[in-house]
């Protein structure tokens, strides 16, 4: 099924298609770049907190509906994540020094 | 749900609260004071382990349901909750003197133990798919880190991987089971799964087996056993008897739950199938153990010959046999014991990031730290199943609920297996109590001392007196039979 897609399938061939792919900006430098060992942490705990602001998110779109309920959970899950970042910030981890 | 029944289910599910705020103040803790947080963080998880036992010693006797009946507070759950409880206090007891050397991050390991522990216990309770798979993944997840934890041995970060990867594949199974029980009944939840079961629909019985694989990897079951000695191993010691204990006394329980629970009508069909594990499960666990020349990872194996001893039961329990069940449960008891305390003595005999691991690093142990030999003896007698003690009426119990339900070949199988294990169990005691000493034993260790004493004085005296652990094993039985037998 891969082999006959490549032989049937259309080629167009464009510029912009050809290039590697960077998150829709054009390609700066090749890819053998080096990053600091300090943006992976960086870029994990991104992640999480990012992933977390999601949830906070979707509720603040149906706050009037949900009432008391959903605010208390909110309130619990906000601890939970502060004591996240609170341990984040204390061990060093953003600390790019 | 409104918010009153939120604060009653909250309320209900107290032993497993007390942990997880522990373990967060714990980390809270652990990061303000660094380096001279040691006791205190040793103390205070303590703390959250005595009030999670207090609270769930309350759960004996009354059965609730929590959060909708996603979680059945019954005694199934509760004696459960008593094995993954007494494994989390040993292996912190154990690690207080194991963590000295390198205590920079005690209070996350810590933790990380109460975390898991609360996986447990939700897993042991869950009786609805989705929270069954939230318990489960806290519970791995918190052990992938655990295992990982010696972050300059290369041996515990390859474990840490390795067990990674592997324990995200049989999640992935799990959860794809879970998705086709769901499309073909409609349901997440154990009952109602029960109710719309057709044998004749592939997708219930592809489901199933799915979902059964994926607690068959945890316990470390024939097929999918290979991860078992090598995670064992590299993981750090108080680790391994955590692991060891807890990780597979909760798969079994929730095993048992959801066979009983909810896929009863194919459970008839399935016995052949996990008569072949369990036997298979006892001869590579047995035969693998006598080869090896590292105790530790002679330890990995027996306990996968140990997970075939304790499978023997759930074949026997075929038609919903509550001594067969109890007969499990009992022995998963037994072994938290005697695998603890074995792998105690392991971690008493760890020196500074050196493991105790050779068979040579035992020899002279009887001369010159007697007591340690003589716990180490009581608890390879109670591995190998001799009486009086706790590991010898477990297996009497296991084998009897297998002859009863006329299974012979499997208790022969089984006897066989135990007299071969005999032989490597004994070994240690040779080179411990016959040999003279080879290097130099660590110092005296007061934590560890007394759960060495604690644990070895339970092997035997549960062994001669049961006390109520017996009876609260059958009726634990009772309450998970319940729907099986026509509820």
């Amino acid at each position: 099924m891969l082999g006959l897609s490549s032989v049937l399938g259309p080629k167009r061939s464009a510029k912009g298609k050809l290039s590697p792919y960077e998150s829709g900006i054009p390609p700066t430098g090749d890819t053998r770049g080096r990053f600091s060992i300090k943006y992976y942490l960086v870029g994990a705990l991104f992640i999480l907190f990012d992933v977390e602001a999601v949830f906070l998110f979707l509720w603040a779109v149906v706050f009037k509906d949900l009432g008391m309920l959903a605010f208390i959970e909110i309130i619990v899950f906000l601890i939970v994540i502060l004591g996240g970042y609170f341990y984040v910030v204390k061990k060093g981890a953003l600390d790019w020094e | 749900m409104d918010l009153s029944d939120v604060l009653k289910s909250t309320l209900l599910i107290g032993p497993e609260i007390s942990l997880i705020v522990a373990g967060i103040v714990l980390i809270v803790l652990g990061s303000i004071l660094k380096k001279k947080a040691g006791i205190y963080v040793f103390v205070l998880a303590l703390i959250g382990l005595a009030v999670a036992f207090g609270l769930n010693i309350e759960r004996f006797g009354t059965a609730e349901t929590a959060f909708g009946g996603a979680l059945a507070l019954d005694q199934y759950a509760a004696y459960f909750n008593v094995i993954f409880l007494i494994g989390a206090l040993a292996a912190i007891v154990f690690s207080k003197d194991y963590l000295s050397a390198t205590d920079e991050f005690a209070a996350e390991f810590y933790a990380l133990i109460l975390f898991s522990t609360s996986g447990m216990m939700i897993l042991s309770s869950s009786k609805e798919f989705m929270s069954l798979f939230l318990g489960f993944e806290i519970m791995s997840i918190s052990v992938y880190v655990l295992s990982a934890f010696n972050r300059k041995s290369a041996r515990s970060t390859e474990a840490g991987i390795k067990y990674l990867i592997l324990g995200g594949f049989s999640s992935a199974i799990l959860l794809y089971g879970i998705a086709l029980l769901y499309g073909a009944s409609g349901s997440i939840y154990l009952d109602e799964i029960l109710k719309s079961f057709e044998l004749t629909n592939p997708l219930f019985v592809a489901g199933a087996a799915l979902v059964l694989i994926g607690f068959i990897f945890k316990i470390g079951a024939f097929p999918l056993h290979q991860w078992v000695p090598d995670v064992y191993e590299g993981a750090p010691m108080s680790v391994t008897a955590f692991m060891s204990v807890g990780v597979k006394a909760a798969a079994f329980a929730i095993l048992l739950r959801v066979i009983f629970e909810s896929f009863y009508p194919i459970q008839v069909s399935f016995m052949p199938l996990l008569w072949v594990i369990a036997v298979f499960t006892i001869i590579v666990g047995n035969v693998a153990a006598i080869a090896q020349s590292s105790v530790k990872r002679m330890l990995a194996y027996s306990s996968i010959a140990h997970a075939g001893y304790a499978l023997i039961g759930v074949v026997a329990a075929y038609g919903g046999q509550v001594l067969a069940v109890s007969s499990v449960i009992y022995y998963l008891f037994a072994y938290t014991f005697m695998n603890l305390g074995a792998f105690g003595v392991l971690t008493y005999l760890s020196r500074d990031g050196k493991e105790c691991e050779t068979f040579d690093d035992l020899s002279g142990l009887w001369s010159k730290r007697p007591f340690v030999a003589l716990s180490l003896g009581i608890f390879m007698f109670s591995l190998a199943g001799i009486p009086p003690t706790i590991g010898f009426f477990a297996k009497y119990r296991v084998f009897l609920s297998a002859v009863q339900a006329e299974f012979y070949w499997l208790a022969v199988i089984g006897i066989v297996g135990s007299v071969i294990s005999a032989y490597y169990y004994l070994r240690v005691l040779v080179y411990a109590f016959m040999r003279t000493e080879i290097s130099p034993f660590p110092s005296f260790k007061v934590a560890s001392s007394i759960a060495l004493i604690v644990l070895s004085i339970a092997t035997v005296a549960l062994g001669i007196f049961p006390f109520d652990s017996w009876d609260l094993a059958l009726k634990a039985a009772g309450t998970v039979l319940t729907a099986a037998r026509g509820g």
